[in-house]
């Protein structure tokens, strides 16, 4: 019986990635954001329908002031985030998903740490739910006009750069 | 046995449903719209384990699924959710299992929006300000789901005016809760109405909501309410670098089976404050409660189960393992008076503690305290049922919790990073953790953080951890080890070691092993080893997870 | 524009204020039932209230308490029956070093989904709110709306027990008064032992009572968890069936506490509601 069961294990392993490639090979993924009702940190409500860079690709991240990954990631990517505006353009929208336990802090946070990222809070997970995120982090690429391309669930240490790379292919598109 | 594998390909078969199919249908678009969805699935093995007292568990392994489908064209949106618990693993909520195990489609909703109008029928997920009255969630991580099902409307108006009405009934496992839960929310974000006040940089904005509870009564004791109401007020307002919010909220008399039949109201008060400019964060909250707890059932009894409101923890949520999982806090609705003080600061690079890049610290103080409480006189207590009078600004003696904590974060050098955390607390677990042979324990904790990049991709990560105390099971001590590869795969080894139990059997040591692989919106986790018994919250919600001794597998997909 | 607008936030409030709550200024009901004379009404069904414990389930001696007033207040058509379950009823010594547990227990703990989440507890195994389980503080709901159900069976009883020897014969008749639609059904006869004196937990500041005597203590079955079939259907009715039981009670039970309960259930696989129910003195 043990051995059966952790024959069954590996068997999930492997159908499940196998399953992945399987959607790897269906990409070019067309689907778009949807409309959800976020605050800014100003408190007024906001359509995530309305989200966009003029045409330029943008990065929707799932992050909570509670967890560790989240802030290290977008700690990491504020250290390079000037020079990848500069480069590409690229804008980075932080949706918060803190309860009303942590939603005081998370003002202070991002301006404690001077993060220049347009921070949403998204208190009722509506958006959330509406783009399916299991856990946090979890990153999405939309390109210029707002497709999504590629998504990310978790952060490891130099998983911006991957994200960078795949912005900077995106942007270099056009002049081919 | 053979029942254990026609569940299992049930399960195999919905995973292949959700993958492939859609995967497909990625290209066609289904009828023009949009598809989404997620899914997650948990297996566990188990092994019994009498030194950490981990049960056997019959069925042996246990899976648990769950899947969302979202489907959006143009203004519409439907959706369904999809749950297996064949069986719902340890720790979470036995009741999902229906007795034998159950599947089946807890959720679903059709939504309609336009420019200021949303309507949903079906399953939803609502706050009303604070959740103070109202709010209605999801935690898979907790096994928790108090979605209403029936209708909602949130209308705007005209800019600057958000109203919500609602009513349903809330999700009970595989039924739903007896109560009827009515309500209904305003806002008026006076400077979007008023424009010369945005113009000078004010924010303010009010609300208000209203919920109330109809249930029936056969009681042959008491005479109970049939509707149980909640009203609440609340402002933000914000100039510049600061943050002012409160909110106050009021219930009538609502006896249950938790607040033991008494006919006293409830109340509670929440009040925030922050400030903060470039490199420094001052945050300050303060929360007053009152015979508080509110659910759609008065007799209900589960931890997680039925609530209708929110009261947010006002304590510092820690994700290190011996902090956030041995001694939390956990909220205590029927009361409870606390606060808390934070403050952030970025030491600026080039300084001594600031060294070449800069460091960050981050001190944090939080105290809760029982309510005092004057008791009535005899009459009013036993005829009225009012059992004790009380102000709220005054706290009792008897400590609930007290978190004490200092955080310092420092990049060493371009590959080398630093964490450092000091707490002291106290926590009494009679209360946070329902332990009627708890005490008050005290604790320090130490934990030291290292994260070594050794290239673009790979990075491997120290962290050690001591909790020393004298009370209940005694001192931990905890040793990680975590090897990371960009932006596939993670190696962790985990050992805990409970070295200072009063009794000499139990000083134990908890080894795990666990890795992980992650290709864009999919995730495979699978980890070896015995789990120590502990709590797990999210968000100020704690369940207790049994110790297990086992193999734990987890996909999660998002497609 | 604006007005309409206005009208109907107005509408909507005041809607809501109709809802509004209900202020009880007489919270204690003035109860008039008569657990007397309850006792002889013919035809309506005994009410068999589970009330699952565990010896370190510190809340559990509240709903305990909740049953004996429910007793009081319905006399001899509530009966109450306690079985020790789950993890809390699990041994652990040194302070709590007995087992109360019963493979009896075991079965329905799971089978009626209470899973050792204690307290918790059926009222005749009916489904309320599609679940069995039924939390104590609603037990009083659940009870009083069974009281005036009917019942399609009746039962009386003759025993002999032999104190010194301990053995017992114990016949069961059970008469059908009315059709009792679609079984099967099924005869169980289950035995309880009242004031075991045993350590029990209490929630602070009591903690562990040393001194605690255990009421209603589930001890065993006589014919197995779900019983034995009755052949009955809408012919029989009229017909009275007799059951009898020879036993002999094991030694570590004091017999002067001993009740023994048969019981009338549908036995389906998703239906297993007692239909009635008595309770019968070992030794008088």
């Amino acid at each position: 019986m043990k051995k059966s069961a952790l024959a069954l294990i590996l068997l999930i392993i492997i159908l499940g990635t196998a399953n992945s490639i399987v959607l790897a090979q269906a990409e070019p993924d067309i689907k778009r954001l949807p409309a959800a009702i976020v605050k800014d940190l100003k408190g007024a409500n906001v359509n995530s329908a309305s989200f966009g860079n003029d045409g330029k690709p943008y990065v929707l991240n799932f992050w909570a002031t509670w967890c560790k990954p989240c802030i290290n990631e977008l700690i990491n990517i504020s250290d390079v985030y000037e020079d990848w505006v500069k480069e590409t353009g690229v804008k980075i929208i932080a949706v918060s998903i803190d309860d009303s336990r942590n939603i005081a802090k998370v003002a202070p946070l991002v301006n404690g740490k001077g993060w220049s990222y347009e921070v949403y809070i998204d208190q009722n997970q509506d958006l959330k739910r509406a783009m399916n995120v299991n856990n946090i982090p979890h990153t999405f690429l939309f390109d210029g006009k707002g497709n999504m391309v590629h998504q990310h669930n978790s952060y490891t240490e130099g998983d911006e750069m991957k994200l960078y790379e795949k912005i900077k292919k995106l942007t270099e598109q056009p002049k081919e | 046995m053979p029942i254990f594998f026609i569940r299992l390909s049930g399960l195999l078969f919905f995973y292949f449903l959700c993958t492939r199919a859609f995967a497909q249908s990625n290209d066609s678009n289904l009828l023009g719209g949009e598809i989404r969805g997620n899914f997650t699935i948990d297996a566990q093995y188990y092994r019994q384990d009498s030194t950490i007292g981990a049960v056997k568990v019959d069925e042996r392994m246990r899976f648990m699924g769950v899947g969302n489908l979202i489907y959006t064209r143009g203004k519409f949106t439907g959706g369904v959710r999809f749950e297996s618990y064949e069986k719902a693993l340890l720790g979470i909520d036995q009741g999902f299992n229906d007795g034998g195990g159950r599947s089946g489609i807890p959720y679903k909703f059709a939504s309609y929006m336009d420019d200021n109008m949303e309507i949903t029928l079906g399953n939803f997920y609502e706050q009303f300000g604070n959740g103070l009255t109202l709010r209605v969630f999801e935690d898979r991580n907790l096994g928790l789901d108090n979605s209403l099902e029936g209708f909602r409307v949130r209308y705007a108006p005209m800019k600057g005016i958000y109203l919500k009405g609602l009513f349903g009934k809330q999700r009970f496992y595989w039924s739903l809760g007896p109560g009827i839960v009515r309500g209904g929310d305003g806002e008026v974000a006076v400077h979007e109405l008023y424009e010369p006040l945005a113009e000078a940089g004010w924010m303010i904005t009010t609300g208000g909501s209203f919920v109330s509870r109809y249930q029936e009564d056969q009681d042959p004791t008491f005479n109970f309410p049939l509707n149980v109401a909640t009203g609440a007020g609340r402002l933000t307002v914000q100039k510049g670098a600061a943050q002012f919010s409160g909110e106050y909220a009021v219930k009538n008399n609502d006896p249950s089976g938790t607040n033991k039949f008494i006919y006293n109201r409830g109340r509670v008060l929440l009040l925030q404050g922050s400030y903060s400019v470039s490199g420094l964060g001052i945050s300050l909250g303060f929360k007053s409660a009152d015979n508080m707890e509110f659910r759609s059932d008065r007799g209900a009894q589960d931890p997680n189960i039925l609530f209708i409101n929110f009261l947010p923890a006002l304590v510092k949520q820690h994700t290190y393992n011996l902090a956030a999982s041995i001694y939390p806090y956990a909220v205590q609705p029927l009361g409870e008076i606390g606060g808390q003080y934070e403050l952030s600061y970025r030491i600026p690079k080039n300084t001594f503690l600031g060294g070449r890049y800069g460091a960050d610290f981050v001190i944090n103080m939080s105290a809760v305290n029982t309510p005092y409480r004057t008791p009535t006189d005899s009459i009013t207590a036993e005829q009225k049922k009012i059992s004790y009078n009380n102000s709220l600004f005054r706290p009792g003696k008897q400590t609930i919790f007290r978190d004490y904590n200092i955080e310092f974060r420092k990049k060493l050098s371009s590959k080398l990073k630093m964490n450092l955390m000091f707490m002291y607390t106290e926590n009494d677990t009679r209360l946070t953790l329902g332990d009627a042979r708890g005490t008050l324990v005290k604790a320090n904790i130490i934990v030291a953080d290292f994260t070594y990049k050794i290239n673009s991709s790979h990075a491997i990560r120290f962290e050690g951890q001591v909790l020393e105390t004298a009370q209940d099971q005694g001192s931990w001590g905890m040793g990680l080890v975590e090897y990371t590869v960009s932006p596939h795969w993670f190696f962790a080894v985990l050992d805990q070691y409970n070295y200072g139990n009063p009794n000499e059997s139990r000083r134990v040591h908890y080894l795990l092993g666990s890795f992980g692989y992650t290709k864009e919106g999919m995730r495979i986790q699978f980890s070896y080893g015995r789990q120590r018994q502990g709590v797990l919250c999210v968000g100020g919600i704690c369940r207790v997870v049994p110790a297990t001794n086992g193999a734990t597998i987890q996909i999660t997909k998002t497609f | 524009m604006m007005r309409y607008e206005l009208q109907f936030t107005l509408l909507v409030a005041f809607a809501l204020s109709l809802i509004g709550c209900d202020e009880v200024a007489n919270p204690i009901q003035s109860n008039n039932l008569n657990p007397e004379d309850t006792v002889t009404i013919v035809g309506k069904r005994a009410i068999v209230l589970e009330d699952y414990t565990g010896q370190t389930c510190s809340n559990c001696p509240d709903a305990t308490k909740t049953a004996k007033n429910l007793e009081k207040l319905y006399g001899s058509r509530l009966i109450v029956i306690a079985p020790h379950v789950g993890f809390f009823a699990d041994p652990n010594p040194p302070d709590f070093p007995a087992n109360f547990k019963t493979s009896v227990g075991n079965e329905i703990d799971q089978f009626f989904g209470i899973n050792g989440v204690l307290p918790a507890g059926t009222v005749n195994r009916r489904r309320v709110n599609n679940f069995w389980k039924v939390s104590y503080p609603n037990w009083p709901t659940e009870v009083q709306r069974l009281v005036s159900l009917e019942s399609p069976f009746s039962m009386t009883d003759t025993l002999d027990y032999d104190t010194s020897t301990r053995v017992l014969n114990l016949t069961v008749k059970i008469k059908v008064e009315s059709n009792p639609g679609s079984g099967p059904f099924n005869l169980m006869v289950y035995y309880t032992e009242d004031s075991v004196l045993s350590p029990q937990l209490h929630k602070p500041p009591l903690g562990t009572v040393q001194n605690y005597y255990h009421s209603y203590m589930l001890r065993g079955s006589l014919n197995g968890t779900w019983g034995e079939a009755l052949t009955v259907s809408s012919a029989s009715v009229g017909q009275t069936i007799a059951k009898t039981f020879n036993f002999t009670l094991p030694a570590f039970i004091n017999h002067r506490h001993v009740h023994f309960i048969p019981m009338v259930a549908i036995n389906t696989s998703s239906n297993r509601e007692i239909l009635q129910a008595r309770k019968i003195k070992l030794v008088p």
